[in-house]
């Protein structure tokens, strides 16, 4: 029982990983490679201050406000590019961060990771259980789900969309398109901010492996199988691939072997949805990435 | 400054390297317009499949070298023919996410056979052969010069094939225009085919030469695909002239600010993609990669 509560948890905090994914890849259409680095920064932020004795409401805050400022650094160059070169560009950021968390030793500790990040108090209660916290991160993660709902059923989201699908249109409709994107960079790196800090806070340790390229393929497996511009196919899509290392579990396979396993279903999922159903299964018709 | 030489002759084993992976990257990526995360996990592949056969087997270097070229460019061609052909005409994202989906199971498959660790080709209590030049300032492995040797030679005959053979023309008739290709009767599928076998073959030998030098894990791919990629960004994609060039400039920038400052050579990536950054915000589409009216217009 416990352990469901932690994988509700988990869920529960990649929804908002993924979801905040999908503002950029599905509804403006940026090829948004680097969310693994921003919501780290989130988590490095919060798991440092934190443990510094910072009030855990203000550590998630300031968590979501250093991750929306380096999400604008990303964006700075994509604003120039087109569809590759904006993959690249922010796959190297996510390379750059990743050797940032490994050798900026005195902020991070490196690979070694930081231990004990606390979990919250409210009312002199630490929320030490598995039940407390889950209860306690549905809450957060509810409010921001339903902000980011509100965000994305407005008209801002259908310019974002107008944007995704024809730029030139967009202009010529006298919409500023370098302030939507911003705009929608610093959507994504405040609430992947928080997100990431939530996550320290569940799992108590973070290192270097936290947000390298494998977590990348796992948020990005998710966006994709939940379906590009869909709010509830991301939480969809992040239950989905959350629940499969699990049920690999029930099976009777050699422990070394599930680890391949899971990343051989992952690469195995990908390629047949972008194949038959490249629009995920709540995904709509979307035209991502275009020229 | 003593030093000097000898990270010179370092990067220019890493360009050899990088040269060899990008060149077979930006030959796909100049006729499907889509980068092929899964290229450097093919090379990955082609070192496992020799080890096997190598280590394993036993059977020599050079009948183990062809036998894993041959079943390695096969890969590619299945890849080809089962995943990329269907999504060709699609939008661009999905052959790219495809790729990744692709990169991820060849991965998966090498850690369920090999498992996730190390291997190397050495034979225990065997000596490298060793040369030592230039007032033995500069010490460098025969396998090390196989590798300058090899990568020259191969991306030479690469030059010489798409320009020369008629094949080849072919190639550079589909990455220019497919439409007017098949209109003049080249048969595009078997072109794009014949392209991807030649680069999986290639990356093949790229890997082998690598895991020589260095050893081999199922985690190489990955960076070698991303060197690869920032290579032939920085140089322009589709262009050969423009891929070697950026693996030069990759392979040496990292060698050369680890070797002679005193940055710990664990920020090499770090160094590589923030001048990769720093040239995209200046030069967004690489080097020869000409202005953006040009790029639109492909």
């Amino acid at each position: 029982m416990d352990y469901i509560l932690f994988i509700a948890t988990l869920v529960a905090i990649y929804s908002i990983l993924t979801i905040t994914m999908n503002i950029l890849v599905g509804y403006i259409g940026i090829l948004y490679l680097a969310h693994p680095a921003v919501y780290g920064v989130g988590a490095y932020t919060f798991a440092i201050l934190a443990k510094g004795g910072t009030n855990y409401f203000l550590a998630l805050l300031a968590a979501g406000a250093v991750a929306t400022i380096l999400g604008l650094i990303i964006a700075m160059p994509t604003l120039k590019l087109k569809s590759h070169y904006i993959g690249m560009s922010t796959l190297g950021f996510l390379i750059i961060c990743h050797g940032l968390f490994i050798n900026l030793k005195g902020i991070t500790r490196g690979a070694l990771g930081i231990p004990g990040i606390p979990r919250p108090t409210i009312f002199g209660e630490t929320l030490n259980t598995n039940l407390s916290f889950f209860i306690f991160t549905i809450i957060i993660t509810t409010v921001i789900g339903i902000i980011l709902h509100r965000i994305l059923h407005s008209p801002f989201s259908k310019t974002m969309e107008i944007i995704r699908e024809d730029e030139t249109a967009a202009k010529t409709l006298g919409k500023n398109i370098i302030k939507y994107k911003l705009q929608a960079f610093m959507i994504t790196s405040f609430f992947g901010g928080i997100g990431g800090g939530l996550l320290a806070s569940l799992l108590g340790y973070i290192s270097p492996t936290n947000f390298n390229i494998d977590e990348l393929v796992l948020i990005l497996t998710m966006v994709i199988i939940g379906g590009m511009a869909s709010f509830w196919g991301s939480i969809v899509g992040a239950t989905i691939i959350i629940l499969i290392p699990e049920a690999l579990k029930f099976l009777d396979i050699a422990p070394a072997l599930i680890g391949p396993l899971r990343y051989g279903i992952y690469g195995m999922l990908i390629i047949l949805f972008m194949i038959y159903k490249p629009n995920g299964i709540l995904g709509r018709r979307t035209n991502v990435f275009s020229k | 400054m003593e030093i000097l030489p000898q990270i010179l002759v370092i990067s220019i084993i890493a360009s050899a390297i990088y040269a060899l992976i990008a060149a077979g990257l930006t030959l796909t990526f100049g006729t499907l317009e889509f980068i092929n995360f899964a290229h450097g996990e093919i090379a990955m592949a082609g070192a496992f499949v020799f080890l096997y056969f190598f280590s394993d087997f036993g059977l020599g270097i050079f009948p183990a070298l062809i036998v894993t070229t041959l079943i390695i460019a096969a890969l590619g061609m299945f890849i080809e023919r089962t995943t990329f052909r269907p999504v060709r005409d699609k939008q661009e994202f999905i052959p790219l996410v495809l790729s990744i989906g692709i990169s991820i199971l060849i991965s998966a498959a090498v850690m369920l056979k090999f498992g996730g660790g190390s291997h190397t080709y050495a034979v225990a209590n065997e000596m490298p052969t060793v040369y030592r030049i230039w007032n033995e300032a500069v010490i460098i492995s025969q396998t090390q010069i196989v590798i300058i040797l090899s990568s020259v030679v191969l991306i030479s005959a690469l030059f010489a094939f798409l320009k020369y053979s008629k094949t080849g023309k072919a190639i550079r008739a589909v990455s220019d225009n497919k439409q007017v290709a098949a209109i003049l009767g080249i048969n595009v599928n078997r072109t794009i085919v014949i392209l991807f076998t030649i680069a999986s073959g290639l990356a093949a030998i790229a890997g082998i030469l690598i895991a020589f030098d260095q050893n081999l894990n199922p985690r190489m791919g990955l960076q070698l695909s991303i060197k690869a990629f920032a290579a032939i960004i920085l140089g322009g994609v589709g262009k050969l002239h423009g891929a070697i060039l950026g693996a030069i400039i990759i392979g040496f920038s990292e060698n050369m600010i680890v070797g002679l400052t005193n940055i710990p050579s664990s920020y090499k990536s770090t160094i590589v993609f923030t001048i990769f950054i720093i040239v995209l915000i200046f030069k967004p589409y690489g080097i020869f990669g000409g202005n953006k009216e040009e790029v639109e217009s492909r």
